[in-house]
């Protein structure tokens, strides 16, 4: 039996779906989008959404969420470790401290992601943003040291990761100032960007040009 | 030096996030000891003994529970149950690509979802029906997924059942009416199940299952 397209379904941002992405680009997947617009202000209404959410068959209706098959998934993390599980499960890690390792980092990586994406629709403070992320990244860099990815000398979900966080955290860094402060951080992101793969999905069409944010937030909205 | 393999886990003197951790080491038979911290009662329910060692352990990403094995260490309270069940009983985290996503889901539904938000309500606001009433609804969509199946992924008890498990007692000790029971009894006869599995009933009677409060003593609610 062929095997179907991957579905996945978002807003029509960067949001969290392209950290999804960067796996499924990685990993060769084939999948197309469903990209849900939310309205105008003032109301911003989600009803393109409401309207199907509770259609789709998903367990726990939320955006993003993953159709293959038969099969339906929501939790951006779990959707990115499926990815991964299918098509490169080497990048969930080999061993057992490996797999807690990178689930670890997962963790705190999305949990900077929240911090950071919840600012950026309560505060147009940029400045502030920069700040949160700077204390965030402390920690993380310190974790990564001199390695050139998280396990060391392979690439593994974290890295995927992280290079669409570093993303937004230069927007918020309208002096430039990462490279300075974290130069191993920066030196990840731009050798996850130059992966064959992933070089190839940004200069892409399906490398859409989307904010980061959706049209009610107060920074990078849509 | 510590036995080859026993793993050591840590947190405060409370049920909290450490309970549902030890539901999983016991019921995959883990060789592990605990290190705990006990927080301060009123009026400044200092944690110095935990902010005193807190930056000197070797952790990545200091914070409790932490886990310990060997030169390896950890935080992270479910990625510390995924380490658990990877180590010793994997099988509980799921077998193919599309069940073990599915458990992932599951976990992350139950803990941030779920018990982080009951928490945080049992920490901050004293309206013991408005926290069970922020529980019911927490709990109904994962109600709905287990349905009248044993355990959530059918008929063997896996890593969400586990960890559902500590929750339940949590939200009975506020169901004085029994809403709760009442609305979810697949949830509550699910919590009973867990707790008959051999090697959780011999935890739950030994002197490991410690009486202690499920939270920290600066909490608005202590059942």
């Amino acid at each position: 039996m062929e095997s179907k397209k991957l579905i996945i379904g978002y807003w029509n941002i960067r949001g969290l779906v392209r950290h999804v992405e960067y796996v499924l680009e990685y990993c060769g997947a084939d999948y197309e989008t469903k990209l849900y617009e939310l309205g105008d202000g003032p109301d911003f209404s989600k009803k393109v959404w409401f309207d199907e959410k509770f259609n789709l068959g998903l367990e726990f209706p939320n955006l993003p969420y993953v159709i293959d098959g038969d099969f339906t998934l929501t939790e951006t993390v779990p959707v990115m470790f499926y990815v991964a599980e299918k098509y490169k499960p080497e990048l969930n890690g080999e061993t057992a401290k490996e797999k807690g390792k990178v689930k670890m980092l997962m963790a705190i990586l999305h949990g900077l992601k929240w911090d950071l994406t919840m600012h950026c629709y309560r505060s147009d403070d940029a400045n502030e943003g920069l700040k949160l992320s700077f204390e965030g990244l402390e920690n993380i860099s310190k974790c990564l040291g001199d390695k050139d990815f998280f396990l060391g000398d392979k690439l593994s979900l974290p890295d995927l990761y992280i290079a669409e966080l570093i993303a937004l955290i230069k927007a918020f860094d309208t002096e430039n100032t990462l490279a300075e402060n974290y130069p191993n951080i920066d030196a990840l992101h731009k050798r996850v960007d130059e992966l064959p793969e992933i070089k190839a999905f940004l200069e892409s069409d399906r490398c859409k040009d989307f904010k980061f944010n959706n049209k009610s937030a107060k920074l990078f909205p849509s | 030096m510590e036995s080859e393999g026993k793993i050591t886990v840590a947190y405060w003197k409370i049920r909290g996030l450490f309970r549902h951790i030890q539901y999983v080491l016991e019921y995959c038979g883990a060789d592990y000891d605990t290190k705990i911290y006990e927080a301060g009662g009123p009026p400044d329910y200092c944690r110095k003994v935990w902010f005193d060692n807190k930056f000197n352990l070797g952790l990545d990403f200091p914070n409790l529970p932490y886990l310990v094995d060997g030169d390896f260490k950890m935080t992270e309270t479910v990625p510390i149950i995924f380490y658990i069940a990877e180590k010793y009983k994997p099988e509980i985290l799921g077998e193919t690509p599309q069940e073990k996503a599915t458990i992932q889901m599951l976990m992350n539904i139950i803990h941030f979802e779920a018990k982080e938000p009951i928490t945080w309500d049992f920490y901050l606001i004293e309206d013991r029906a408005k926290t069970l009433e922020g529980a019911i609804k927490a709990i109904e969509p994962i109600a709905k997924f287990l349905g009248d199946k044993d355990y959530f992924m059918g008929d063997k008890p896996m890593l969400p059942d586990l960890h559902i498990a500590e929750l339940v007692h949590l939200v009975l000790a506020i169901d004085t009416e029994g809403e709760f029971a009442e609305k979810f009894p697949n949830i509550v006869a699910l919590q009973k199940r867990v707790d008959n599995l051999p090697e959780i009933k011999a935890f739950l009677e030994s002197d490991r299952c410690k009486d202690i409060p499920f939270h920290n003593l600066n909490a608005k609610q202590n059942p």
